[in-house]
């Protein structure tokens, strides 16, 4: 095992790849200086063919990646901010997205788009998204959210040998997070949900940075509600069945996400476990996201996105 | 989603149900209220409905008896669930436990006919029963432990937020049940009416629970009375020579070892006569009217279960076609024991096809005419009343004769009025001539 950070895992999982693969290669903004550190000292060891810096237009870059992907190579498109994906929405949205349908599933788009996501900086309104609904709401494209450094190598090494795009939203408040990993090489499957915590009284439903607001809410509430707290890791493909089991045993359930909540994850998911789990509500499904307005910067922002002490609220008013 | 397909209690006493056959088999698919299998219990063939669509698990075997609250089958939504339970049935069973014979009580009325468990979701749904016009409200995972283990919602109260009944509050009303059945024996006897208390205006003297046998046997009554259409043929038959025939044998008692009595003698009597009219001897089954093979007489016997608690049972004689009186005397003398010391089996006291009632004893005024209520799914029964010594013409002269007054109630559904005719000619014959009885 050794011990390593959020971003670190990330770099390793690239370079890794990079270097098991020819056809893998970076091309994005500032990608060379990574000023998000995801793809940091990446140039040295590879140059500046594969570690491509880009002109700054993310259509332009997303254009390249789909192009590049659909003939044979297998890019990593780092847009920075995810919030960055508007402007490339046409390139990641509906040809990415849709390239293997169009094509009759004669031509896939094997690429990742990277970006740093949500809040906790003060970032102000086009920095601080995660802009995950609008992903799904674009079939075609998976959606990976890892919350640990062990999960961000695993799913990063996945993504990239994934034959469909993938976005790859990391958080900005995990950079620093450390956690000892295997040495040896490891995947992480999509669509297969972590269990960061188990507990009996309630399940929390929870991805990227809420997962650590919903494992501080079940440490406050320690010893008065046992807390379950699971991480789909993916929310496409979602791992609806492991959130399910665990609803069958709490009975309660409360969705934390860090996107709008108007049209949300947490609709979705709620939704799902209606359908799929209703017999066994004890209590109407919770949920805790941003505010339904655009996300305020500097002080003004912990009134748009969820706080630890709204998931300790929720997570009681189910628990009656 | 699995719903678990359980013995219900359909009657106070009952304890247990014997599944008579399983009409859908294992594996198949059904329908929400689909009869799946045929129970059999003291009163009658209760047809068991699927309690959602799914895929059938059956584990409960036919023929076999299970105390009430016994998981027997399951129904699975899904291809999944069914081969779940099926990979380990007793795992499953072992998880479902038994359904708390008390929480059935509660389910009684509304399982009791198909009638009421149709009307039982809307009554679930509103209080408007208690006068009362609010929805109740419960959790989607609470209605559904509610309708497995037969709680019934409109009873409960809810601990949740606006009254809304939770998980909690369903395992509440189960705990309450079974410690309720655990203390059961010492708050058996009513307490005294407090002073003063009133019903309807009018001055309480004492309160005593219609529940437990009394319940019981008000719901059979009932129920034959109001399935069947009941005629009472009132009459007499003379004795004299009856008596003299039983004291015969009362007078071999001790080479015999026991006491030929009344009832024994009228056990083989009505066999007799019912082989000769077997018509008498039948039910209603369905839109089909069966006539027995098998003549299985049931006596009505008064038994006393506790302090407050007494009542009748009706132990049945088998296949009284081919005893002698001799059989039929030990075996009467065998079942009185047993319902006197309350050990009587189900099988004991159901498969009767027709009843004896005697109430001769109980009142030395003398018990005349009466209207005895068919047991349910039995087309006649026969009342005897008190013999008295009353003038009587014999050969255009006045003797004294000993009369015992006959009350035949039939169900006017299955005959009309030439068989009890012929059955009264028959048992008039036999008993004034007991020499007959042997013919």
């Amino acid at each position: 095992m050794k011990e390593i950070n959020y971003w670190q895992a990330i770099a390793e999982a690239l370079a890794e790849e990079m270097e098991r693969d020819e056809t893998v290669f970076i091309i994005g903004e500032n990608v060379q200086e990574a000023p998000f550190m995801a793809t940091r000292e990446l140039i040295q060891r590879f140059g500046p063919e594969r570690v491509m810096d880009a002109p700054l237009s993310e259509l332009a870059i997303a254009g390249a990646t789909v192009g590049a992907a659909c003939a044979g190579y297998r890019p990593v498109c780092d847009l920075n901010f995810a919030d960055f994906i508007y402007c490339a929405a046409d390139e990641i949205l509906l040809k990415a997205a849709q390239q293997n349908f169009a094509h009759a599933g004669k031509v896939n788009a094997p690429c990742v788009f990277l970006g740093v996501a949500g809040g906790g900086f003060g970032t102000g309104p086009e920095h601080s998204h995660v802009p995950s609904a609008m992903v799904l709401n674009n079939p075609g494209l998976k959606l990976v959210l890892p919350s640990t450094p062990y999960d961000a190598k695993g799913l990063m090494k996945t993504a990239i040998r994934d034959n469909n795009p993938v976005c790859y939203f990391f958080h900005k408040k995990l950079m620093g997070l450390k956690q000892e990993i295997p040495e040896d090489e490891y995947l992480i499957p999509l669509g297969q949900a972590d269990i960061k915590r188990e507990g009996t009284d309630v399940t929390v439903v929870a991805t990227l940075y809420m997962v650590h607001h919903a494992l501080e809410a079940a440490k406050q509430l320690e010893g008065k509600i046992s807390v379950e707290v699971i991480d789909p890791r993916s929310l496409e493909p979602l791992d609806m069945d492991t959130i399910i089991e665990s609803i069958k045993k709490t009975n309660r359930v409360v969705v934390v996400d860090e996107d709008t909540q108007r049209c949300g994850v947490a609709a979705e998911i709620g939704q799902q476990i209606m359908e799929l789990a209703f017999d066994y509500l004890d209590a109407p499904v919770a949920r805790v996201c941003s505010a339904n307005m655009p996300v305020a910067g500097a002080e003004m922002e912990k009134y748009c996105i969820p706080q630890v002490e709204q998931v300790v609220a929720a997570i009681q008013s189910v628990c009656y | 989603m699995i719903n678990n397909l359980f013995i219900p209690k359909l009657g106070m006493t009952m304890e247990k149900g014997t599944i008579s056959e399983w009409v859908a088999e294992d594996g198949d698919q059904v329908q929400q209220d689909q009869v799946v299998l045929i129970l059999e219990t003291e009163k009658v063939a209760h047809e068991l409905v699927a309690p959602s669509a799914g895929i059938l698990a059956v584990f409960g075997k036919a023929g076999e008896e299970y105390l009430c609250g016994t998981v027997v089958g399951a129904v699975a939504e899904t291809k999944d669930e069914y081969d779940a339970i099926k990979k380990d049935p007793a795992k499953f069973l072992a998880e479902q436990g038994t359904v708390p014979i008390e929480m059935l009580d509660e389910a009684e009325s509304a399982a009791a006919s198909p009638e009421a468990e149709n009307a039982a979701p809307a009554s679930e749904l509103t209080a408007g029963d208690q006068g009362g016009s609010e929805r109740i409200r419960i959790s989607p995972l609470a209605r559904n432990l509610a309708k497995a283990h037969g709680v019934v919602i409109s009873t409960v109260k809810g601990s949740g937020p606006g009254g809304r009944i939770i998980k909690r509050d369903i395992e509440a009303v189960r705990q309450k049940a079974s410690d309720a059945t655990a203390k059961a024996p010492q708050t058996a006897v009513p307490p005294a009416a407090a002073s003063g208390e009133r019903g309807a205006g009018k001055r309480v003297l004492e309160t005593i629970p219609f529940s437990g046998m009394r319940k019981s046997i008000a719901d059979n009554l009932h129920h034959s009375l109001s399935s069947s259409a009941r005629v009472t043929v009132m009459f007499e038959l003379d004795v004299t020579d009856l008596m003299e025939f039983r004291s015969y044998y009362s007078n071999q008692a001790g080479t015999l070892g026991f006491k030929v009595t009344y009832t024994d003698l009228f056990v083989l009597m009505v066999s007799r006569c019912l082989k000769a009219i077997p018509i008498m001897n039948s039910s209603i089954v369905g839109n089909e009217i069966k006539i027995w093979k098998d003549i299985n007489i049931g006596f009505a016997v008064a038994v006393k279960r506790s302090e407050t608690e007494s009542g009748l049972v009706v132990p049945v004689i088998k296949n009284t076609e081919q005893m002698s009186l001799g059989d039929i005397a030990k075996a009467r003398i065998a079942l009185m024991e047993k319902a006197r010391s309350n050990t009587l089996a189900m099988d004991e006291i159901s498969g009767g096809t027709f009843t004896l009632t005697n109430t001769g004893a109980l009142s030395s005024a003398g018990w005349q005419i009466q209207t005895p209520i068919m047991s349910p799914g039995e087309a006649v029964v026969l009342g005897t009343g008190t013999i008295v010594d009353r003038p009587v013409v014999k050969n255009r002269e006045i003797v004294i004769g000993s009369i015992m007054p006959m009350s035949l109630s039939f169900d006017h559904r299955i005959m009309d009025g030439i068989p009890p005719g012929q059955f009264m000619d028959k048992l008039t014959q036999m008993a004034t001539e007991p020499q007959m009885i042997l013919i």
